[in-house]
């Protein structure tokens, strides 16, 4: 086993670092206040060949793999610990690579250059207003007219949804839908390339509304119904209803690049905790770092984060060795205990880890001009869920390692 | 067109430490291009986009960072890298260093422009470039905010202490640029991948007929200036208007004001 | 002493025994070594002196190189051996100094305000040196200079990072202006913000007042460079772990903001 890093992903690590320094970390607070990530910060973050980074370059990809994803991601969060942009750029990863080894040449030719050059945005379009977890029990219909598809349906608790509405070129989303009828199953389920924004025309047909969240307010989170959209066949996804088993790999993709986000924005509390407990000193110049109650919490939180570092790193290892290998060691399915140990370490590491850094900031980290607890609200929102909630990784650990005969989703 | 890229890998003053004797703690400063040199390199890369050049880059010094210096270039876009062999790099005379870049220019050359920063950030004599330029008889611009480069000219703009010097001159040329000539290109991924099989060359001073002079007995300790140092805190109005009334009589006492 | 012109030459007279010039127009540096060289060549001349300035670092580059001289530039202190100078020159920015010995013949760069202004009542003698050929085409645009220049002035006030907007500099220039002195700017108010043409600091102008007042200043090296040689220095800032902390006289730690106003009000309350 290798755990160091090559050098080309440490040069390329220096390369995001500079970037974020340069371009993320003076204005990380101003995007997470104003709740908006400016449209020039994306097409620069596409000009530096931040996204679309495991996509093959014949489709405007830079060539790269998971690994350099994820140390992407990693970095942007450490310099926007709110995370919206780390998470704007995990999804402009994971969703292309979904769709450049689910989607057809056409599909990917057409939609994955203008992603790549931060032009457009490609997302996950799965939750519903009545379950997200629950993919099977989707009521999104898609129903079969010649060579189109006409969808009805609506989606909500979607990231990007106003960024694809202000992308000069629009963008869309990687779509779970049911095939013909909406009855709860796995069998029937046909995924779907929906672009509501294309070519710079918002459709109709697709409605979308924002939400008002607590935190990462940088990127919207919010919904949309479909009145009769019609997709060309060349853009539906894969084979007719085997829908349910592209979306699971998409989701293993991208979740591990969600672990990363979080573990970046981690890094930075900790490092910012680290900081103060030396300076600050109390009972006749003491620093409180010299308090054991504060140094073993400390190393217990240091040992987790470094734990769910490398859970984050093994996994983007292992999609490489599945996907962008031409000897794949691993199959799809092998990437379900792995992806669900980052992402249910990464994010409840975070949020351990905020805890504590704002206790050690006492009443100042209670203030917002700390800006701490604003990567507390926006590494939180993955412990609630997104990609995956916590609870189900739970589900896939225990299923996957002690049997399904003895696991199953209600019990 | 052919053009050299000199470069020295600095200690970042800013994180300079020095231990309780004053001796500079050297070992845990980091170590980076500056920001002059590497716009000294984006200029060139500019050329290289425009008018089509190979772009050497070459240091003085055989450390890590010396060599980690030189594929950063490789990797922002540099055709060829060379380090030139010498020990204790940060220890020998300008004149030495002068010396190894025109030797190389002239063992490797030809070349139409020889591109540096305008000064060092750790020991800013900014001497270098123009002692190149005289050394190899190639025209000087120095201190350039903004270069123009056509084919058998340059354009600069330079700011000087009594105001602007717009300049023209042919090449073969060395042009010394300032950190305000540009912004930087950060490498992509894709150009590091494209970077990760050159290698960087290296050169011997045998090779380039170079002796070395290195300084004796250089001794290195913390600048102390003596300063009064007397502080006063204003942590709200009454105490700001404190110390301003002490601050204004202490000047006063002092015959400045 | 060599000057690129007449009047520069006449001015100087009386402080030294043979003054040179030569007609050289604006500054082509290649075209001003060459007449220097001219000069240098009837008598050999052990140590070559030049400012540190910009200017100045550049000549002493082409002219150290043709003889292969050693040289040192950022130089405050000289001392001469048989056949060696020891001097001690600034490095790192400031922070550090460095003690060495040049063999002979050797070219400095004097730091500004190293030095005492220089008296002498010596009859003096202005040769021409003919005019050089030009290295390059040169248009010179003379700075606007808009009241005191720093560089010139007995006071200077400094506003630095702290200063927040472009409409908060007309504070530094209303104290610069009761004090009778100059205003400047750090090197990122006037680079990365554009408030200001010129700035202090080593890749800027240097000055050397009796009083210099930094406000919002941090005191890093690059710009401390600029302004070490001031007599006192005042430093306001808000960060107690300002590096200008380290290097002024008298330090007000709070916020600028609060304070400026109270040294303007009560500077005129005393008028």
């Amino acid at each position: 086993m290798n755990y160091e890093f090559s050098e080309e992903e440490k040069r390329f690590r220096e390369s995001v670092e500079e970037f974020c320094k340069r371009y993320i970390e003076p204005r990380w607070v101003e995007i997470d206040e104003k709740g908006h990530i400016p449209l020039d910060l994306i097409k620069r973050l596409g000009e530096q060949g931040l996204f679309a980074i495991p996509v093959p370059e014949k489709y405007g990809g830079m060539g790269g793999n998971m690994t350099l994803a994820a140390i992407a991601v990693e970095e942007i969060a450490y310099h926007d610990p709110a995370v919206a942009v780390a998470v704007y750029t995990l999804l402009q990863n994971g969703w292309p690579l979904a769709l450049s080894i689910f989607g057809s040449e056409a599909a990917k030719q057409e939609i994955l250059p203008k992603v790549a050059s931060g032009d457009a945005f490609f997302g996950i379009g799965s939750t519903e207003p009545q379950g997200g977890s629950d993919v099977a029990g989707i009521k999104t219909v898609a129903k079969r007219s010649g060579n189109k598809w006409v969808i009805n349906g609506e989606k909500a608790y979607i990231s990007g949804v106003r960024e694809m509405s202000e992308l000069p070129e629009g963008g869309g989303y990687f779509l779970v839908s049911k095939t013909e009828k909406a009855e709860w199953g796995h069998k029937n389920i046909t995924d779907f390339v929906l672009l509501p924004k294309w070519h710079g025309k918002m459709s109709e047909k697709v409605k979308p509304t924002v939400y008002d969240e607590i935190g990462r307010h940088g990127i919207s989170t919010g919904g949309f119904k479909i009145e009769d959209f019609e997709v060309d066949d060349e853009f539906r996804i894969g084979e007719i209803n085997k829908g349910f088993y592209y979306v699971m790999e998409g989701f293993n993709i991208a979740r591990v690049l969600v672990a990363a986000a979080t573990i970046g924005s981690a890094r930075w509390a900790l490092d910012k905790g680290t900081e103060w407990i030396r300076e600050r000193k109390l009972f006749q110049g003491k620093p409180i770092a010299s308090f054991q109650g504060v140094n073993f919490r400390f190393a217990e939180l240091y040992a987790e984060l470094e734990a769910a570092k490398y859970f984050v790193y093994r996994a983007a290892w292992m999609v490489d060795n599945t996907y962008l290998t031409n000897s794949p060691r691993f199959k799809p399915r092998d990437l379900d205990v792995p992806v669900a140990l980052a992402k249910m370490k990464g994010p409840e590491t975070a949020t351990r880890i905020y805890e504590e850094v704002l206790k050690w900031l006492g009443a100042y980290g209670y203030t917002k001009e700390s800006n701490v607890y604003r990567g507390w609200l926006g590494t939180f929102s993955y412990t609630i869920g997104a990609e995956g909630s916590q609870n189900i990784m739970r589900y896939v650990i225990a299923r996957e390692v002690i049997g399904k005969e003895y696991v199953s989703h209600t019990g | 067109m052919r053009i050299i890229v000199a470069l020295k890998p600095t200690y970042d003053v800013s994180q300079l430490k020095f231990d309780s004797e004053g001796v500079p703690l050297l070992d845990t400063c980091p170590v980076t291009l500056g920001e002059a040199d590497k716009c000294a390199l984006e200029e060139a890369l500019k050329v290289k986009e425009s008018l089509g050049a190979t772009v050497v880059a070459v240091t003085v010094g055989q450390s890590e960072a010396h060599i980690k210096g030189i594929k950063d270039a490789l990797a922002m876009g540099a055709d060829e890298g060379y380090i030139i062999k010498i020990k204790n790099a940060w220890n020998i005379s300008s004149i030495t260093v002068a010396n190894a870049i025109a030797r190389f220019a002239v063992v490797t050359g030809p070349y139409d422009i020889v591109f540096t920063g305008s000064g060092a950030g750790d020991t800013h004599s900014s001497i270098i470039g123009p002692m190149v330029s005289a050394l190899l008889g190639y025209r000087l611009v120095a201190n350039a905010d903004k270069v123009e480069v056509k084919e058998q000219k340059a354009k600069a703009k330079c700011t000087m202490e009594d105001g602007t010097y717009n300049y023209e001159v042919q090449f073969p040329a060395v042009i010394t640029v300032t950190s305000e000539a540009n912004e930087p290109r950060i490498p992509t991924l894709k150009a590091i991948l494209r970077s990760k099989n050159m290698q960087v060359k290296e050169i011997g001073p045998e090779q380039l007929d170079l002796s070395v002079e290195e300084y004796k007995d250089i001794k290195v300790i913390k600048h102390m200036v003596e300063r009064k140092r007397v502080i006063m805190e204003a942590s709200d109005q009454k105490s700001a208007e404190e110390s301003v009334i002490k601050l204004l009589t202490f000047l006063k006492d002092e015959g400045v004001i | 002493m060599f000057l690129p012109g007449r009047e520069l030459a006449e001015k100087v007279s009386g402080l030294y025994g043979e003054i040179y010039y030569s007609d050289l127009g604006p500054f082509d540096p290649l075209a001003y070594v060459s007449a220097l060289y001219e000069v240098a060549s009837s008598f050999s001349a052990d140590i070559a002196v030049f400012p540190c300035t910009g200017k100045g670092r550049v000549l002493a580059g082409l002219f150290s190189a043709k003889n292969s001289r050693s040289t040192a530039t950022d130089v405050y202190r000289v001392e001469s051996k048989e056949n060696s100078l020891v001097v001690r020159r600034l490095v790192y920015g400031g922070k550090a100094e460095a003690n060495l010995e040049l063999n002979l013949p050797a070219t400095l760069c004097l730091l500004q305000g190293s030095y005492a202004e220089a008296e002498a009542n010596l009859t003096s003698r202005i040769n021409e040196v003919s005019k050089q050929n030009q290295s390059c085409r040169v248009e010179f645009i003379p700075k606007k200079v808009e009241g005191i220049e720093p560089d010139k002035a007995e006071v200077v006030v400094v506003g630095g990072r702290g200063i927040k907007t472009k409409e908060d500099l007309k504070m530094i220039m209303e104290l610069a202006g009761l004090l009778k002195g100059a205003w400047s700017v750090t090197r990122p108010l006037a680079v990365d913000e554009g408030w200001s043409e010129t700035w202090i600091g080593i890749t800027g102008l240097t000055v050397s007042p009796k009083l210099y007042i930094g406000i919002g200043v941090s005191g890093q090296p690059h710009h401390m460079m600029g302004a070490r040689s001031s007599k006192i220095v005042v430093a306001i800032n808000s960060d107690r772990n300002a590096p200008i902390f380290e290097e002024c006289d008298y330090g007000i730690v709070g916020d600028l903001y609060v304070v400026v106003p109270e040294m303007i009000k009560r500077l005129k309350n005393v008028k």
